[in-house]
């Protein structure tokens, strides 16, 4: 399982583990109608609705700062749409900014669903009935919304973590990641109405927050709405796609005029005293000659140990089973595992990462070297395994991926790699190694090409008890490295 | 061009009173580009049609009712086609070609773009709709 999915699932864990689910109260739950999109009298004398519709398209503006307006003013209304072809808008326009109803429902494990206006243009608004506000949420088109009920009457929805594609109502208004929106909802007139107050902020967009007001009618049970597909859209004749293109064309065109500008800048003639290292290397960033390093370019991914793509070969060992030396044992033991570098988006070191269920990785061999690319940039980062060096540099500054020379044993591909720091860690335990581990790494494509056996020892005399070995599997992979910075964990 | 207003107040009328509904689906986008009051005409001939959600969208080489402007390609977005079925002008009604004049609100910047408020065939039918 990737670690973002495991993440989120303990954290839709989190409230009936802790106990601290809240209850929604029962008076919320079902369908709500849309009243004050317009001007008008609001249910039993309550006050007019702030800011309607079309006010506060006009009024937002107020609190915009100048970067917004002018953004706004460069975004063509119908063009920069992706509600013009159906995609989402996100939930303003078809929510409280532009009015629509909605249904309240019970998801159950501490969770309120909202669910109103087209589906494939809003989605859902999954809130979670406990627990704070996320700080670096993966911004997404609803954001992460949390919940908070006061006594039976009041709701109070806080959200947070929305990407910049949405629009703050139907013309045009921008928003940054940094929006944040509070949504109150307060019940009366005996459970009949609810007044929605909004509250709206943005540090990098608005001078200061700004609210609204909207009232909702509740609707007997049951209520059938009508379905409602936008997307019925034949692929042919998309007008509107030819719209954008054309819109996007004029824009090609302009910044073509600047490169055609800058065609013929000068540059000197001549040749540098440097130009025949250059060729050097040059020749060795080339595509290598060596079949055996063409034939290992590409994405792998690890190989669950009961996959049937391994034929009979295991998997075996794994980092967890080290024996360390006493010293070493004790520094694990005082370890706090909280300070764990794989839990705060930190390099974990060869040995560890090539453990892990998300090792994907990706081999891009030239002639001077293999580049090894990890999918987790921030546990994996990158390493370079030099190919054509029988020696280590006799000086070498401690680094985490340490110093790699590639050798070839027939159809293996043998890496010794020494000069580490000693920050990483060997296992989730915490074991420590020091400067003096040395990791010795066998890739093998096995027949066929789409199979590579990987073993990797690590000696270190000053932490372990003895060498300690493990193997893995790895399938190539036709899909890309996705990028992953941890931004979100 | 004072009845169309008088049209215009009564539509919003009807609008106001649909929002009620609880699976109502806001109004899709602004009409700020639009003029706010004002409504021009048009005729011309199709060029395209395209009858996709949520808007149908038209284009048209044509000029200004009695307008002294040279001819010229206008963009009118209309309201959804299951609207305009609704009201009787289905997509297989209107082909490229056919001749036909527009009413609708201008564009506040002045590029010939309109949003569609009544549609007038060349066999003298006449359809009328709200914005959405």
């Amino acid at each position: 399982m990737r670690t973002p999915v495991l993440v989120a699932a303990i954290l839709a864990l989190l409230p009936s583990l802790t106990g601290a689910q809240t209850a929604v109260p029962p008076a919320f739950l079902g369908t709500w109608a849309s009243l004050g999109l317009n001007p008008g009298p609001s249910p039993l004398g309550a006050p007019p609705t702030e800011l309607p519709w079309a006010a506060l398209d006009k009024a937002i503006g107020n609190w915009m700062l100048p970067w917004a307006i002018a953004k706004q003013q460069a975004t063509e209304w119908n063009t920069d749409d992706t509600g013009q072809v159906c995609k989402p808008t996100g939930p303003f326009r078809q929510g409280h900014a532009g009015g629509g109803g909605f249904r309240f429902v019970d998801a159950g494990g501490g969770m309120l669903y909202q669910v109103g206006g087209s589906i494939e243009q809003r989605g859902v608004q999954r809130i979670r009935l406990s627990g704070q506000r996320p700080r670096t949420p993966r911004p997404t088109w609803n954001g992460e919304s949390v919940a908070s009920v006061e006594g039976t009457d009041t709701l109070i929805v806080d959200t947070y973590g929305y990407n910049d594609k949405s629009w703050l109502n139907s013309d045009r208004w921008p928003h940054t990641e940094e929006l944040r929106v509070i949504e109150r909802y307060r019940l009366y007139g005996g459970g009949a109405y609810m007044q929605l107050r909004v509250f709206i902020d943005d540090r990098h967009a608005l001078k200061e927050p700004y609210t609204y007001t909207r009232y909702y009618r509740r609707v007997v049970e049951p209520t059938e709405g009508a379905e409602n597909v936008c997307n019925q859209n034949p692929p042919e004749d998309d007008l509107w796609a030819d719209r954008r293109n054309g819109l996007l064309d004029r824009f090609d065109a302009r910044i073509a005029a600047l490169v055609k500008k800058y065609e013929n800048e000068p540059l000197p003639a001549g040749t540098d005293e440097n130009a025949a290292a250059a060729a050097k290397w040059s020749t060795l960033a080339a595509p290598p000659a060596d079949a055996r390093l063409r034939a290992l370019a590409g994405v792998y991914e690890p190989v669950r140990a009961a996959s049937p793509a391994l034929g009979g070969r295991k998997a075996s060992g794994g980092p967890s089973e080290i024996a360390m030396v006493s010293s070493a044992a004790q520094t694990a033991k005082a370890r706090d595992l909280a300070f764990d570098p794989a839990k705060h988006c930190m390099v974990v070191g060869p040995f560890r990462m090539m453990a892990r269920d998300d090792a994907r990785f990706e081999l891009l061999p030239t002639a001077g070297r293999i580049t090894m690319l990890f999918e987790i940039t921030a546990l994996g980062n990158k390493r370079e395994l030099f190919l054509g060096r029988a020696e280590h540099g006799a000086k070498l500054a401690p680094s985490y991926q340490g110093d790699s020379i590639a050798r070839w044993e027939g159809d293996t591909l043998v890496v010794d790699t020494v000069g580490f720091n000693d920050f990483t860690w060997l296992n989730d335990a915490g074991a420590p190694h020091t400067d003096a581990l040395r990791l010795v790494e066998r890739f093998t494509l096995l027949p066929g090409g789409q199979l590579l056996e990987y073993q990797i020892t690590a000696e270190d005399p000053k932490a372990l008890a003895k060498p300690h070995t493990y193997t893995r599997y790895f399938q190539r992979s036709t899909i890309a490295l996705q990028e992953d910075f941890c931004e979100s964990r | 061009m004072f009845s169309m207003r008088k049209h215009i107040a009564r539509l919003c009328v009807l609008v106001l009173g649909v929002t009620g509904a609880a699976t109502s689906v806001a109004a899709h986008h602004s009409q700020s580009q639009f003029e706010p009051e004002k409504t021009v005409s048009i005729q011309g001939t199709f060029t395209r049609l395209s009858w996709r959600n949520p808007h149908t969208l038209f284009l048209l080489q044509g000029k200004l009712v009695d307008g002294a402007d040279a001819e010229q390609e206008w963009t009118v977005e209309g309201p959804s086609p299951q609207q305009l079925t609704k009201v009787g002008w289905g997509a297989t009604v209107s082909k490229v070609g056919d001749k036909v004049t527009f009413t609708g609100r201008p564009r506040r910047d002045g590029k010939p773009e309109l949003l569609l408020l009544s549609v007038t065939l060349a066999d003298g039918r006449v359809f009328n709709f709200s914005p959405d």
